[in-house]
C-alpha cells in the first residue's frame, strides 16, 4: 500500500511540476501576445486577431494548471493569526480540517466543471471574434482536471500526514 | 436566514484556518443549501462560476503586473532607485529614510505588491541605514510603510482586484491611485524630516553629494521612468487597455532586465533567472486565482439571496449622515484588517459594501482608492500586518512589536492622508476623469 501511495505521490509531483512549467510558458506567451497586439495595432495597423480571447484562455489554463502545485507548496492563502495563538496541536488540527474542507470544495468544482465541460463539448462551444471562430470547449476541461489534481494532492497530503512536516512557531 | 448561516460558516472556517478560497466557496454552498436551493441549481453555480471567473478579461492583467514586478527586481531597479534617492535627499534630516520611501515609490511604479516592495527595499536599505546609525525603529518603520506604496501607486494588484469584483474600469482605478500614492510619499517624507529635525539622533544627515553626482545618478533610473511613463501614459491617453499596459510593461521590464544583466557582464545565455521568475509568478498567481474563484462563488450566493440590495436599502434609509456611515466602514475595515489578508478582505466584503456605497451616491473609483488606502494601513498594523513580518524575517534580531512601534508614526500619517483623500475626492479623481476611454 505504502509503495502505491509513494508511486502516486511521485507521479503527481511530476504532473504538477509539468503544469507549473506549462503555466509559466503560457504566461510568457500571454505577455508576447499582449505586446504584439499593441505593436500590431499602432505600428502595422493590424491588431492580432483574437488576442483578447487567447489571453482569457491562457488565464484560465494557467490558473487551473497551477492550483494543485500551489497546494503542494501550501501557498493557498489562509488566516492563521487566531489559530496560531492556540499552539501547535491546534495549528496542525487546523491544517487537517483545512485540507478536508478544500477537498470537499474541490470535489464540487470537479463535479460542476465536468458537467460544464461535457455540455460545452456537446455543442462544440466557440467564441466568435473579429471574424475568426475560436473553439473554447477544450479549455473547460481544464477545470475538472485542475481541480481533480488538487483533490488528489489533498488526499495524498492527508494520507502522507503532510501536516507533520509543517513548522509552527512552537516547533521553531 | 440563509445569509446568516453562510456568514457564520464563513467566519468559523476562516477562524479555524481553512484557506480563504475553500471557506468562501463552502460558505456559499451552505448558503445555497440553507435556502433550499435545488441541487441542480447549486450544480449549475459550480459548473459556471469557477470557469467564468477564470475566463475573465479583467483578471488577465494580474499575472502580467506580477511578472513585471519580478522582471523589475531582476533589472536591479530597486538598488538604483535607492542610490539615486540617497544622493538627492540623503543630506536632509532623516534623508536616508526618505530615500527608502522615495525608492519604494519608484519600485512601486513597476510592482503591484506591498510585500514585494517592502522585502526588496528592506534587503537593500536596512544595512545602509544601520551603517549611518539611523534609529532602528525609524529605519524599519520606513521600510514597512514604504512597502505599502506598492498597493496604491499603479500598477496596484488590490485596485485591479477591486475593479474585477465591482466592474469599475481598471484603467481608471490605476490612474486614480497615482496622485494619492505621490501624496502618501510626500506625507511620509515630511513626517520623517519633521521627526528627524526635532530629534537629530533619529536620522542623522548623510554626507552631501555634488550636483554632478546627483544629475548623473538619474541616468541609472531611466528604465523606471520609461516604464512608468509607458504604462501610465498609455493608460491615460487611452492607447492601452490595462491588460495591454500590463503586457507592454512586463515586456519592457523583461528587456530592461536582459539589458541590465548584459551590462553587468552576466551571461545572456543564463536563463535561470527567467525560469525562476516565470515559475514564481505562476505560483503567486495560483494562490490568488483560487481565492478569487472561491470568493466569486460566495458572491454569487449573496447576489442570489438579494441580501446586498436589502442591506444597501436599509443603510440608505438610516437617518445618519453618509459621512458617518463611511467613517463606520473605515473603522470596520481597520478592525477586519487586523485578522484578514487585504485581498481576502476586499473580495469578501465588496459584494455587500459596494451596493451601499453606490446607494449613498459615492464615486466607485474614489471609494476604491479609500479602500486600498485602508488596506495599506492594515499592511503595517499588528497582528497580521504582512509587511511587519516581512521586515521581521529580514531582521530576526528585532521583535515584530518593535517594528510595529516604528511603523506607528507612519500609520498616523496614513490616517491624516486618508482624511485628506476623503475630504477632497478630486485628488483621487483628477487623473481618472481626464483619461481617454479605452
Amino acid at each position: 500500500m505504502r509503495k502505491i501511495v509513494d508511486f502516486i505521490t511521485l507521479v503527481l509531483s511530476k504532473i504538477e511540476a509539468a503544469g507549473q512549467i506549462a503555466a509559466s510558458i503560457l504566461l510568457f506567451v500571454m505577455m508576447i501576445i499582449s505586446t504584439l497586439d499593441v505593436v500590431g495595432r499602432y505600428v502595422l495597423s493590424k491588431p492580432l486577431p483574437g488576442a483578447m480571447i487567447f489571453e482569457m484562455m491562457i488565464l484560465a489554463a494557467m490558473g487551473w494548471l497551477i492550483i494543485a502545485h500551489t497546494q503542494n507548496y501550501r501557498r493557498h492563502i489562509r488566516v492563521e493569526s487566531l489559530i496560531q495563538r492556540l499552539g501547535n496541536p491546534a495549528m496542525k488540527m487546523s491544517i487537517i480540517v483545512g485540507d478536508i474542507a478544500m477537498l470537499v470544495y474541490a470535489i464540487f468544482i470537479v463535479w460542476g466543471g465536468w458537467n460544464n465541460a461535457i455540455g460545452s463539448l456537446a455543442i462544440r462551444e466557440t467564441e466568435l471574434t473579429e471574424s475568426i471562430i475560436i473553439p473554447i470547449y477544450h479549455i473547460k476541461f481544464l477545470v475538472p482536471i485542475g481541480a481533480g489534481l488538487l483533490c488528489l494532492q489533498l488526499i495524498l497530503d492527508l494520507i502522507n500526514k503532510k501536516w507533520r512536516n509543517i513548522q509552527t512557531d512552537d516547533d521553531k | 436566514m440563509e445569509v446568516v448561516v453562510a456568514i457564520i460558516v464563513l467566519i468559523f472556517l476562516l477562524a479555524i484556518g481553512v484557506p480563504i478560497a475553500a471557506s468562501a466557496g463552502l460558505a456559499g454552498l451552505m448558503g445555497f443549501v440553507a435556502s433550499s436551493t435545488p441541487l441542480k441549481a447549486i450544480l449549475s453555480v459550480f459548473a459556471t462560476v469557477p470557469f467564468g471567473t477564470s475566463y475573465n478579461f479583467s483578471l488577465t492583467v494580474i499575472p502580467l503586473f506580477i511578472i513585471m514586478g519580478y522582471f523589475t527586481f531582476h533589472a536591479g531597479i530597486s538598488e538604483k532607485a535607492f542610490d539615486t534617492a540617497r544622493k538627492w535627499v540623503g543630506r536632509l534630516p532623516g534623508g536616508l529614510a526618505i530615500a527608502v520611501v522615495l525608492a519604494s515609490a519608484a519600485f512601486a511604479a513597476c510592482s503591484g505588491s506591498s510585500v514585494a516592495t517592502a522585502a526588496t527595499m528592506g534587503r537593500i536599505s536596512i544595512p545602509e541605514l544601520r551603517r549611518y546609525k539611523y534609529n532602528d525603529e525609524l529605519t524599519l518603520g520606513a521600510v514597512a510603510a514604504g512597502g505599502t506604496l506598492g498597493v496604491l501607486i499603479p500598477p496596484s494588484l488590490l485596485l485591479i482586484i477591486y475593479g474585477a469584483a465591482t466592474q469599475v474600469p481598471v484603467g481608471k482605478l490605476l490612474l486614480a491611485g497615482f496622485i494619492p500614492g505621490i501624496l502618501t510619499t510626500l506625507m511620509f517624507s515630511g513626517m520623517i524630516v519633521f521627526r528627524s529635525t526635532v530629534n537629530p539622533l533619529l536620522g542623522p544627515r548623510a554626507p552631501g553629494t555634488s550636483w554632478r553626482e546627483k544629475i548623473s545618478s538619474l541616468k541609472s533610473i531611466w528604465g523606471i521612468i520609461v516604464l512608468a511613463l509607458l504604462v501610465m501614459g498609455g493608460l491615460y491617453a487611452g492607447i492601452f487597455t490595462p491588460t495591454e499596459a500590463g503586457g507592454i510593461g512586463a515586456f519592457g521590464a523583461f528587456i530592461l532586465a536582459i539589458f541590465t544583466r548584459g551590462r553587468e557582464g552576466k551571461s545572456l545565455r543564463d536563463f535561470g533567472w527567467l525560469k525562476s521568475t516565470l515559475l514564481d509568478t505562476a505560483l503567486s498567481f495560483g494562490s490568488l486565482f483560487f481565492l478569487v474563484v472561491g470568493i466569486f462563488v460566495f458572491a454569487h450566493f449573496l447576489s442570489y439571496s438579494g441580501a446586498p440590495v436589502r442591506i444597501a436599502e436599509f443603510v440608505s434609509n438610516l437617518s445618519v449622515p453618509n459621512v458617518m456611515i463611511l467613517l463606520a466602514m473605515c473603522i470596520f475595515y481597520i478592525i477586519l484588517g487586523c485578522f484578514l489578508d487585504a485581498i481576502g478582505m476586499i473580495l469578501l466584503t465588496i459584494p455587500v459594501v459596494f451596493p451601499i456605497i453606490m446607494s449613498m451616491g459615492y464615486n466607485p473609483v474614489w471609494f476604491g482608492i479609500i479602500l486600498v488606502k485602508l488596506c495599506e494601513i492594515c499592511y503595517v498594523t499588528p497582528p497580521v500586518g504582512l509587511n511587519l513580518f516581512v521586515i521581521s524575517s529580514l531582521q530576526p534580531d528585532i521583535p515584530v512589536e518593535r517594528i510595529a512601534k516604528g511603523a506607528l508614526p507612519f500609520v498616523i500619517t496614513d490616517f491624516i492622508t486618508l482624511a485628506i483623500l476623503i475630504a477632497f475626492p478630486s485628488i483621487s479623481l483628477f487623473l481618472a476623469e481626464g483619461m481617454a476611454i479605452k
